[in-house]
């Protein structure tokens, strides 16, 4: 059986889909149908998915246009991102206050994300990040009762974050020259101090997405405020891209300071960790509650970062691509839940009595973020702590081990509560919010108990990306 | 040949789907079907051993194989023994150990969970499958407490959970470093055990700490059996004859690993038979305290995991297979004694001997088997136990001289004690707890299937031992 | 065809199933049949068995052998349980007159009787720890058997508890003996002589020894146990069960010679002889009397072994087994006619029932040790196996107390004149397989005399050699406490001793606070228990403590959040000025 496409029209077809996906969608907004949003939000989304995928399965590795790059690395995640942007999208259409702007600003959103993920050069980098943080902004402003405060949050501080990252842009210019990706990591920035200044500007304005402590102090707050697709789209997308980011730039252009930067994201990632952890176990609303947890999940991918090797940023992709489906389907949840007005963990108790389905996937995602075998969660941090320990951080792999202990707790007790008997009426499962979780309940149980595939992947988007 | 370890995993599997998808009354059927075919499977496999005199069996298939990480499993004597008691311990948990019949398809998912986690754990090749099969049981184990168990289970089941998964925390912490030390990374148990020496001694002693504290909070040994009492106390009949009766082997299992693989363990094998005998006392005495009669069995399990540790310490086969006799035994006799104290609660609504009376009177069948329990957990001859006993102690006195037999008076005061609950609760006089029901057919059953095991490999010690070869 | 020895115990074991499973009345037939059956088995022991060992288990390092010892002290042995057995049984048909309980009762008896006789051909420790446990358990289900009442659990539990303290010292003293020896055989061990550990183990062998035949201190139970059916007394509580520990350390004597421990058997024989004695004086209980009885006569026996005199000790052995079983048959025989009264001050016998009063004469003579009846020979042989004048004055003082509280025994309800008709007409009803068991018995007691007189061949056993002198020091002594004995309580028709001395009797009937000492040692251990108790709580706590410290320092955290966009910026470039100082520094 032959591919129908050619490996260049199928990259050509990657770019159309999401053009044409922004024109749509703009279109659908001028016709206000809710339908035709989501038909051709999710056609389009579709299209990309299956163009990379289609790239993925031939593996193949071609720049098409100068700023776009096309390999393994930029091909899984345009499909991973394209496939939670679908989750999002069937969450949005029932849960959205006004579902046309949604997906308006989400494909736009999604262009941005696009460039991040393709990108062949740091001004690419730069681009994407901006559209997406304006997008998101955006996003958060149009729905939700705090949407305002929440979004100037927001806005306040990613206009700082990108504004350090220009200027970490500008303090790399005139040592390198250039600001394409393959050229920087061919020449060698020469040592400098600045660079140095650079490296921790960088790491700052991307801490920010990526939510990483102390760069996180908006996450809760914002978490909380907007309305739980936002949250499930911030979560589960936004803080991958910005990991992408930060693994583009650190792990090609500045992999001549390996050792200045491990040690930067050691420390990250281990107050990270504690932080999110820790002060998740005093939280009374689930979803501020998810905000930690997901703070937290974000400290163990910075491991593979610390690691700063192959097997490193395979882990760390790995876990990437485990945590979105595990923190989409729980916000999905969510969402659901606090449109029923569930929303501390009191309310949460006797869920299961109430709706079976929820209390048991609920259950298993957090399982899975606790890193309980045989659920992708684990395999993640698996590889994460061996990465760790391959890269002689023991220590770093013994903290991570003791956080992933301490997080039984907090997910405990929401189980716990869950499964506690109380007369409640029963809840009505809510189809859309049921898609979505299911769709992320196989991809954390079935790659949970066989990981094999995706860790071939990540391998290999991991190689792709350290040629580079 | 056939791949009769992988069948034996597949049947539960298959189960676990055909209980979720099927009517609730079915559930039970399926789990018996499919912990009664097990059964079968390792009965015959434990026939094909003694016949040929061979107990060693290995499949493998490949699984994450970046990592060289394959399903393998292996099957030696310690493992077939310990696989046949538990899966006698499920079909008599699946048959008999729902009085109520309450939950039926959460009860027994779980259980086909756990049993899945059982025949992994006990088959598992490398260190990596039996982390993950430890996990699962686990959790499956943790559902039960906390889905299925009485008023207080929340806490319980925290409590649980939280003990269990700092094990399973130290497990993976062990299991990452000894692949990451050893040259040719592995987590293959048999390669781990002869090329130990490449690890250098003083990871070795990290490694060694870290899983020594791992299985000791499963046995579990004092000072961190804390979370035991409880989990019993909570968990329905059913969770307590396999948490008892299965989860706790998992860390004996674990120790006979640990201590066959690592020769660091014999620098510290005399204080660790010091904390074994010290934790097999402090917890007959606490047991003494009890008044709720599940929660004396449950400190007897502290009492006998302590005795095993002890065993193992001996370094010695004597002492080694002493403690998986013991094992065995305990857990079948356990299993036993929690099932009769479930038809107790069931048939009175009350479990305290304060206020048992003479359940003699109205409950026969599950007084005597209390008795019978009684006298095969104090290591009655004929029952299991007895040989366990000889076998372990033969050991220690080989390694400890006189000191060796120490653990056996904590055995006076169990049995003692236990005799004082019979007494004051179960023997008539003249007030007596009525009842309100019959014990049915499923639970005579129970306890005729898990006695005649108790007594057959009591009466007929050969057919597992005359196995044992060096 | 050659079977394994062991098959002896089969018929026994398979009518203890059986009348299990049939039940009611049926069951007596089949357990008495299944005690025939193995008396004949006993009878053609020698030509249809073999007693090659049988290997139980082995494994590297260990092979462990299930052995049959027919010397003639184990042939002697299972000659006597295989003869008394069926007695018991007919002994039963009358007593055990309840339906129901008749399976259960057999069962128990049978499972008994077989676990005796594989005691009394174990050639080896761990055949014998299985002989030896079943005994305990036996004996505990029996004691037990009114389960319904509201003394026979307490009795039985006092009992297990004894006895479970002699089933961990006797497996202990068998692993012992392993480990010095490497073999579990009675006979191996003996011929390899002594060993270092050997007396360490013997000390063990002999508390175990101890507890099953109350001796000092482990006696207490053997009084209560008196709340088990008499024929359970009859069987276990004073002709057979309570006797394994002294056959032990028969079997076992040039092991205690070799560790110089036969001092020690000496001394706890005599204490224990001197309780026995003393507290049957003060005990109106007719069949705790017996009970202290026995408990004196073990004394005796341990104190001929003690004076290394093994066939004095098995003298009184063997004659004990029958005079015992028949004062308790006819105890029964009494108590039931007289409407289960206990007390010998409330009990009477009519002169008109003849056969049974001889018949319990026959039995009380031969326990004092009136010549030529069989007790004399056991209690004349140890005292003239006496080494030393001391031993031989305790052993005088004894004897004669022996034979005051064994006549005021049968003399109180005696001479009483029948008060109440029911009890007249009672003993003219009393069943006749009661009687006639007594009977039997009684005739055995006969017999046992006249083998001892040389009439009739013994075995291959010497008896006790018997200087004339002390024979007639004997009887003489004897007589007088009969007269001292008539004297009080025929003509000064005293009730009691407690009449004469008063702080003595209350002492004695007090059971010498030997009991006060159990339940202090319980105490105690509970006491210890409750204090591990509360470490226990603390530890837990202070576990506790820890785990939730990350829970406060949370709290703290959190503070941090206040929701102000200006403190967020602040954070991050302090975070940016953190990081950078950590790169750089």
């Amino acid at each position: 059986m032959g591919f129908i496409f050619t490996n260049v029209m199928s990259s050509y077809g990657l770019l159309a889909a999401v053009l044409l996906l922004v024109a749509a969608t703009v279109c659908s907004q001028l016709i206000r149908s809710k339908r035709a949003a989501l038909f051709t939000s999710m056609f389009m989304l579709a299209a990309a998915a299956a163009f990379s995928a289609h790239l993925i399965l031939v593996s193949v590795s071609l720049s098409v246009i100068s700023i776009i790059s096309i390999n393994m690395f930029s091909m899984l995640f345009v499909l991973l991102f394209a496939v939670a942007m679908m989750l999002v999208n069937v969450l949005s259409y029932r849960h959205s206050r006004d579902y046309t702007s949604f997906a308006m600003l989400a494909s736009f959103s999604f262009a941005g994300i696009f460039i991040v993920a393709t990108a062949a050069s740091l001004i690419s980098i730069f681009i994407g990040l901006e559209i997406m943080a304006i997008t998101t902004a955006f996003m958060i402003l149009s729905d939700g009762k705090h949407g305002i405060e929440s979004a100037t949050k927001f806005f306040i501080l990613s206009s700082v974050s990108i504004a350090i990252f220009a200027f970490a842009l500008a303090l790399i210019l005139p040592y390198s020259g250039q600001l394409q990706l393959s050229a920087l990591s061919a020449s060698a920035i020469t040592g400098n101090y600045l660079i140095v200044l650079a490296i921790v500007l960088f790491a700052a304005a991307l801490a920010f997405e990526a939510a990483l402590f102390p760069f996180n102090l908006w996450t809760p707050d914002v978490y909380e405020g907007a309305p739980g697709n936002i949250t499930a789209l911030l979560a589960g997308v936004n803080k991958k891209v910005a990991f992408v980011a930060l693994i583009e730039i650190f792990m090609v252009v500045l992999l001549a300071y390996k050792s200045v930067f491990s040690l930067l994201f050691l420390v990250l990632a281990i107050v990270t960790m504690f932080y999110g952890n820790i002060v998740a176990i005093v939280q009374k609303s689930v979803k501020r509650m998810f905000a930690y947890s997901s703070i937290s999940q974000a400290g163990y991918i910075v491991i593979g970062l610390a690691a700063a090797s192959a097997f490193g940023i395979e882990a760390s992709i790995f876990q990437m691509v485990a945590h979105a489906f595990m923190i989409i389907g729980a916000f999905a949840l969510i969402l659901w839940l606090e449109s029923r007005n569930i929303r501390s963990i009191d309310d949460y108790a006797g869920l299961n009595s109430r709706n079976r389905f929820a209390a048991l996937s609920l259950s298993v995602l957090m399982l899975s973020m606790a890193g309980i075998p045989p659920l992708i969660g684990f395999d993640g941090k698996f590889l994460l702590f061996s990465s760790a320990l391959s890269a002689n951080m023991l220590a770093l792999a013994v903290l991570g081990i003791i956080n992933s202990f301490i997080s039984i707790y907090y997910y405990a007790r929401v189980i716990n509560a869950m499964y506690t008997s109380k007369e409640h009426p029963r809840l009505m499962t809510d189809r859309h919010v049921a898609a979505v979780v299911i769709a992320c309940l196989v991809v954390v149980v079935a790659l949970g108990i066989y990981p094999q595939p995706l860790i071939t992947l990540a391998t290999q988007a991991s190689a792709a990306i350290l040629v580079l | 040949m056939f791949p009769i370890i992988s069948a034996m995993l597949v049947i539960p599997i298959v189960g676990f789907v055909l209980i979720a998808l099927l009517k609730e009354r079915m559930s039970k059927g399926i789990a018996v079907a499919s912990t009664a075919i097990v059964f079968a499977l390792t009965l015959g496999l434990l026939i094909y051993s003694i016949t040929t005199g061979n107990a060693n069996l290995s499949e493998s298939y490949s699984y994450i194989s970046s990592f060289g990480i394959g399903l393998s499993f292996r099957l030696g004597i310690i493992p077939l023994i310990l696989l046949f008691m538990s899966s006698i311990v499920l079909l008599a948990t699946a048959l008999s150990g729902n009085h109520e019949n309450s939950r039926p398809r959460a009860a027994n998912m779980l259980i086909m969970l756990f049993q899945i986690a059982s025949i992994g754990l006990f088959t598992s090749a490398n260190f990596f499958m039996f982390f993950i099969f430890w996990d699962i049981g686990v959790i499956a184990m943790f559902f039960m407490i906390n889905v299925l168990g009485s008023a207080n289970r929340r806490q319980a089941s925290i409590k649980f959970l939280i003990y269990e998964l700092l094990a399973s925390a130290l497990l993976l912490l062990a299991i990452l470093m000894i692949y990451f030390y050893t040259p040719v990374h592995s987590f293959d148990i048999a390669y781990i055990t002869s090329n130990i020496a490449m690890i250098p001694a003083n990871v070795q002693g990290a490694i060694f700490a870290l899983l020594f504290i791992a299985f000791m909070i499963n046995m579990p040994l004092f000072p961190l059996h804390h979370w035991l009492p409880d989990a019993h106390t909570e968990a329905s009949t059913q969770g307590s004859m396999l948490l008892s009766g299965i989860l706790t082997k998992y860390g004996g299992f674990g120790m006979i690993l640990l201590f066959g693989m690592m020769p660091v363990s014999h620098s510290w094998a005399s204080y660790i038979a010091l904390l074994a005998a010290f934790s097999t006392f402090y917890a007959v005495f606490l047991l003494m305290r009890q008044t709720d009669v599940k929660r004396i069995i449950a400190y007897s399990t502290i009492v006998e995991m302590g005795i095993v540790m002890f065993g193992i310490t001996a370094l010695n086969s004597l002492g080694t297979y002493g403690a998986v006799y013991a094992m065995l035994s305990h857990g079948l006799v356990v299993a036993l004694m929690f099932l009769a104290v479930g038809s107790l609660k069931h048939l009175f609504g009350e479990r305290d001997i304060n206020i048992l009376r003479g359940t003699v009177l109205n409950a026969k069948a599950t007084t005597y088997t209390f008795l019978i329990g009684t006298l095969a957990m104090v290591g009655f001859p004929l029952s299991a136990g007895f040989i366990a006993d000889i076998l372990i102690f033969l050991g220690t006195l080989q390694s400890f001289g006189l000191l060796g037999l120490i653990p056996l008076g904590a055995l006076i005061l169990l049995g003692s004690y236990m005799y004082f609950v019979i007494n004051r609760s179960m023997l008539a006089t003249r007030e007596h707890s009525r009842n309100v029901d019959y014990i049915g057919m499923q639970q005579r059953i129970g306890y005729a299937f898990l006695m005649f095991f108790i007594f057959l490999f009591g009466v007929l010690p050969f057919l597992l031992l005359n196995l044992v070869k060096l | 065809m050659v079977l394994p020895i062991f098959t002896v115990v089969l018929p026994l074991v398979v009518a203890a199933f059986l009348s299990l499973i049939v039940k009611g009345k049926p069951a007596r037939y089949i357990a008495l049949a299944g005690s025939l059956v193995s008396l004949g088995m006993v009878a053609l022991l020698l030509s249809i068995t073999s007693n090659a060992p049988i290997s139980w288990f082995s494994l590297p390092g260990l092979s462990v052998m299930l052995t049959a010892s027919t010397q003639p002290i184990n042939l002697l042995l299972l000659q006597l349980i295989a003869a008394i057995t069926p007695l018991i049984f007919i002994y039963s048909i009358g007593f055990m007159d309840v339906p129901s309980e008749q399976g259960r009762y057999y069962f128990e008896i049978c499972l008994f009787a077989a676990a005796m006789m594989l005691f009394a051909i174990a050639g080896d420790f761990i055949t014998m720890l299985i002989g030896w446990e079943l005994l305990g358990v036996t004996s505990y289900l029996l004691i037990g058997f009114w389960y319904k009442k509201e003394r026979p659990p307490l009795a039985a539990r006092k009992a297990i508890t004894t006895i479970i303290i002699g089933d961990v010292l006797m497996l202990m003293a068998a692993l012992l003996l392993w480990n010095s020896y490497g073999t579990f055989s009675f006979a191996s061990i003996i011929s390899q002589g002594a060993a270092p550990l050997l007396p360490m183990a013997m000390v063990l062998v002999a508390l175990a020894a101890f507890t099953k035949s109350a001796q000092f201190p482990f006696h207490e139970w053997l009084p209560d146990a008196m709340e088990g059916p008499t024929p359970v007394s009859a069987f276990l509580h004073s002709s057979t069960m309570v006797k394994a520990g002294i056959f032990l350390i028969m079997v076992l004597l040039p092991l205690f010679i070799a560790a110089n421990m036969l001092p020690m058997l000496l001394i706890i024989g005599v204490i224990t002889a001197l309780i026995g004695v003393t507290n049957a004086l003060a005990e109106n209980h007719i069949k705790r009397v017996l009970a202290y009885s026995t408990i004196e006569d073990l004394g005796l026996m341990t104190v001929a072994l003690g004076l290394g005199s093994l066939p004095a000790a098995l003298t009184l052995f063997v004659v004990q087994t029958f005079y015992k079983a028949l004062l308790f048959m006819s105890a029964g025989s009494i108590m039931r006619a007289n409407n289960n009264e206990e007390s010998i001050t409330n009990l009477f016998v009519p002169s008109t029932s003849k056969a049974l009063i001889i018949a319990t004469i026959i039995g009380v003579l031969s326990l004092a040790g009136i010549f030529p009846l069989s007790g004399f020979f056991g209690k004349a042989g140890i005292e003239s196996a006496s080494n030393s004048i001391i031993v031989y004055a305790i052993l005088s003082v004894i004897g004669f107390a022996s034979s005051i509280y064994i006549f005021r025994w049968f003399l109180i309800p005696l001479r009483k004149q029948a008060q109440k008709r029911g009890v007249l007409a009672n003993f003219r009803t009393l069943p006749k397989p009661m009687l006639a068991a007594t009977y039997i018995t009684a005739a055995l007691v006969v017999y046992a005399s006249l083998l001892y007189l040389g009439v009739l061949p013994w075995l291959s056993l010497t008896p006790a050699p018997i200087p004339i002198a002390a024979a007639a020091a004997e009887t003489t002594i004897t007589l007088i406490g009969l007269s001292v004995a008539y004297v009080a309580y025929m003509r000064l028709r005293l009730k009691k001793m407690s009449e004469a001395h008063r702080a003595a009797y209350l002492a004695l009937y007090n059971n010498l606070a030997v009991n006060a000492a159990y339940s202090l040692i319980a105490r105690l251990f509970n006491a210890i228990a409750w204090v591990v108790e509360g470490i226990d709580r603390n530890i837990y706590r202070a576990f506790r403590t820890g785990a939730i410290s990350p829970i406060l320092f949370a709290r703290l955290l959190r503070r941090m959040e206040d929701g102000q966009a200006n403190a967020y910026v602040a954070a991050f470039i302090l975070g940016t000025l953190l990081l950078l100082i950590i790169l750089v520094v």
